[in-house]
């Protein structure tokens, strides 16, 4: 792919209106009304997606949060982590980039 | 009717057959398949009132010069071609085929999943399987041992309230199976073979009576269980997670995806309600024991892992 | 059958007129319906009447399904051009939407109802490429097409080979102008370009009302197949409707198509969206449009190659005459697009590939 991200990069989810959730458990399922794609999430996976319905957040922003969260520690692995998966969820259209 | 009769009807406006909730219409411009036909479909009951028809399929010569020259046979749903000219040998299976056609693209007010699926004691188990997972020989065997059969292919699932609809069609068997199913049970309608079709050698089986005369009776689901046919191994049900039930499901559904929404919803609710489990069998006895044991502790259905 | 005793056209025309259709007639309706694609839009007219009450319940049943279905078509045309604008992020063009797409975004009354295959857009000549390499950067690939068929294409035609999404499978239709360069027409895409109108806040157009009418005319007169052209008839007389309500409309648009190169389709459309639809277009237009009319041979000819081919045939007449209808049409659709030479040239290549493809293909598989 040829999208550039960088520190400053905000990013935002699609509006609530467009997903339908099941929480499983360990595995949360979501529906995506414009794509009509079902995606298994992992339930931090589905935690980035609501924190980022609720505000625009940059990618190290969003491990502060999951961090405090998920009680996991806030390292630069998580964030390379998120920047990998906020590429794939724009390429998906769950977020895009904030404007 | 005589085989006689079925065929001048078969030739001329057709017979019109309840399958299920469809009225379709059948029309045979083939010699020699009517004694076939009635094989069949010899308890279903037959449309007389000239109303309005679902599927209309049409069994004949191709098109255009092929006629002429007398070569090969097709399928027509609504008159139009649907499958490339074939070797009228293979006719039988290909109009069957036919009949999938039509259940797999039309009825888009169901959910339509690719299942088999059978009922005891008002509850539905649901068994998803792609080829060679024993789906179509696991059911006919369960269903010649006191299950009913609503279907060995769809899971036709009414998005109002969850229900599933039967439509008691024919069980396709295909090459060993069709030996298997003889044997398990000599006094079953087993077709003869037809060998040549691009999927080996195929045979049917005639859905029991009582499963065309409970047409009409929905059943509410109640299991997942998506069989593996593995050698030499004993019969045991392994619960998996509901995504993994869900993901087996919608992933070879028919209009899972067209339904949007309503099929996310429809079968996220069938999921939640049901005990999902995988199911390794070899020998078909003690697998047909194996799910009659899940009945009776099912006035609770059975929890699956993440239930 | 003719027009005046053809339920499907009787019921396009007046849907209100249905309720009186027995299960019998409906079977003869659903059926061609389903082959013109238009069970929806049909449905989606007789709701507009306030009647579906009165529509048989199993009839009803279908529509449901076919609702289901078009649906779909609708949802997957907004995701595919989603998707586009995304993938054309940073690249300085407008984007003009054809046909059902730009039917689809805008809510126009031809996307009640429709089933889409493609999604068609229109961009600068002079950015295609552009254009093109952002969107193979974005999972679009151009679809394998043999040596012949990619020279076609890029040498002759108004549009690239189309693009395929390589994970959603849709197909993406890249246009720098409406007609092949090679045909006798040439409505000029800068023409079109000036009249576009935006739709939303993005960089996405449509063709005004005008010149989507005249589009739809040139397509189903000059270009492509011309099988199911009902629906593209009834395309035609829902933009005549909605065109009609604004000022003017009917006034500009027989210049505009002067201008545009598109008289003789336009006096097409008017013609037989008024004998098979009753569209209702103004006497001095038609008066107009009769200008650029054919004389009387072709006219004769298109006459009855229309009428068979826009009805669709019931049963196996499907085979013979309006078969023939279709070829013949097929072959006058390339005919005005190719100079003579070239025209045998590619029929034949095209008749070589397809009995190729055809005696290669296996029947749809099917689960046993």
């Amino acid at each position: 792919m040829t999208a550039e991200t960088s520190q400053t990069t905000k990013w935002i989810a699609c509006p609530p209106s467009e997903l339908s959730w099941r929480d499983w458990g360990d595995v949360v399922v979501v529906y995506h009304h414009g794509s009509a794609d079902t995606h298994q999430l992992t339930p931090l996976g589905a935690e980035a997606i609501r924190s980022l319905q609720a505000a625009p957040l940059t990618a190290a922003e969003l491990r502060d949060r999951l961090s405090q969260v998920f009680e996991v520690e806030s390292d630069q692995d998580l964030l390379r982590y998120l920047e990998q998966l906020m590429l794939r969820f724009d390429e998906l259209g769950l977020v895009e980039r904030a404007p | 009717m005589s085989d006689l009769e079925i065929a001048d009807r078969l030739r001329r406006d057709g017979l019109r057959l309840y399958i299920g909730p469809f009225v379709t219409r059948i029309r045979v411009t083939l010699p020699g398949l009517a004694e076939h036909i009635r094989f069949l479909y010899t308890d279903t009951p037959l449309d007389d009132s000239d109303g309005l028809i679902d599927f209309d399929i049409k069994l004949g010569p191709p098109p255009g010069i092929r006629r002429w020259l007398g070569l090969g046979a097709t399928v027509y749903v609504d008159d139009v071609m649907q499958f490339m000219p074939f070797d009228p040998a293979i006719a039988v299976p290909m109009f069957e085929w036919g009949i999938n056609w039509c259940v797999f693209n039309r009825p888009h007010q169901y959910l339509i999943l690719h299942a088999a699926v059978l009922e005891r004691g008002g509850h539905a188990v649901i068994m998803p399987g792609p080829p060679g997972s024993g789906k179509s020989t696991l059911c006919a065997a369960l269903s010649l041992r006191g299950w009913r059969l609503l279907s060995d292919e769809v899971a036709m699932i009414r998005p109002s309230d969850r229900m599933i609809l039967p439509l008691p069609r024919p069980v396709g068997l295909k090459e060993e199976s069709i030996e298997v199913i003889r044997r398990f049970e000599p006094s079953a309608f087993v077709s003869r073979p037809w060998p040549g079709t691009k999927k080996g050698t195929i045979a049917h089986m005639r859905m029991p009576p009582e499963s065309v005369a409970r047409a009409g009776e929905m059943a509410s689901p109640a299991w997942i269980v998506c069989p593996k046919y593995t050698s030499g191994a004993t019969s045991r049900f392994e619960p998996i997670h509901r995504s993994q039930a869900m993901l087996y499901a919608a992933d070879d559904a028919f209009n899972y995806s067209l339904l949007a929404r309503v099929g996310f919803e429809t079968l996220a609710d069938v999921v939640e309600s049901c005990g999902c489990f995988e199911f390794t069998y070899d020998d078909l006895d003690a697998a047909v024991k194996a799910f009659d044991e899940l009945v009776p502790t099912m006035s609770t259905p059975m929890e699956g892992v993440g239930a | 059958m003719t027009i005046s005793n053809d339920l499907l056209l009787s019921a396009l025309r007046d849907p209100a007129c249905t309720v009186r259709f027995s299960l019998r007639d409906w079977n003869a309706v659903l059926r061609r319906a389903r082959i013109a694609r238009i069970v929806a839009r049909l449905a989606h007219l007789i709701e507009e009447q306030g009647i579906i009450e009165k529509i048989p319940e199993r009839v009803r049943d279908h529509f449901v399904a076919a609702h289901a279905e078009a649906a779909q078509h609708a949802r997957i045309v907004r995701w595919e051009v989603n998707r586009i604008e995304h993938a054309l992020t940073g690249i300085d063009t407008d984007v003009i939407l054809l046909k059902g797409a730009a039917y689809v975004i805008t809510g126009l009354p031809p996307a009640r109802g429709r089933l889409i295959s493609d999604v068609d857009i229109m961009v600068p000549k002079d950015r295609i490429d552009q254009v093109e390499r952002a969107l193979i950067d974005r999972g679009w690939g151009t679809m394998k097409l043999d040596n012949y068929d990619q020279r076609y294409y890029r040498t002759w035609m108004h549009e690239l080979p189309p693009l395929r999404h390589e994970q959603r499978q849709s197909v993406l239709d890249l246009h720098h102008t409406i007609l092949p360069p090679t045909g006798r027409l040439h409505p000029d895409p800068a023409l079109l370009r000036e009249d576009a109108i935006p739709v939303g806040v993005g960089r996405l157009k449509v063709l005004s009302p005008t010149d989507m009418l005249l589009h739809s005319a040139a397509h189903m007169f000059q270009d492509g197949e011309l099988s199911g052209s009902i629906r593209d008839l009834a395309d035609m007389a829902d933009l005549m409707k909605v065109g009609g309500e604004q000022p003017g409309f009917w006034d500009g648009l027989v210049d505009r198509a002067e201008r545009l190169d598109l008289a003789r389709p336009l006096f097409y459309a008017l013609r037989f969206a008024q004998r098979f639809l009753g569209a209702d277009v103004p006497d001095a237009v038609t008066r107009q449009a009769a200008r650029f009319g054919p004389a009387w041979p072709v006219r004769t000819l298109m006459d009855a190659l229309v009428s068979r081919s826009v009805l669709p045939g019931d049963g196996e007449k499907r085979y013979d005459g309006s078969a023939g209808a279709r070829t013949a049409l097929y072959i006058r659709s390339h005919w005005l697009r190719m100079p003579p030479r070239l025209l045998t040239r590619h029929l034949w290549q095209k008749s070589l590939t397809s009995w190729a493809a055809m005696s290669g293909k296996e029947p749809p598989e099917q689960a046993a």
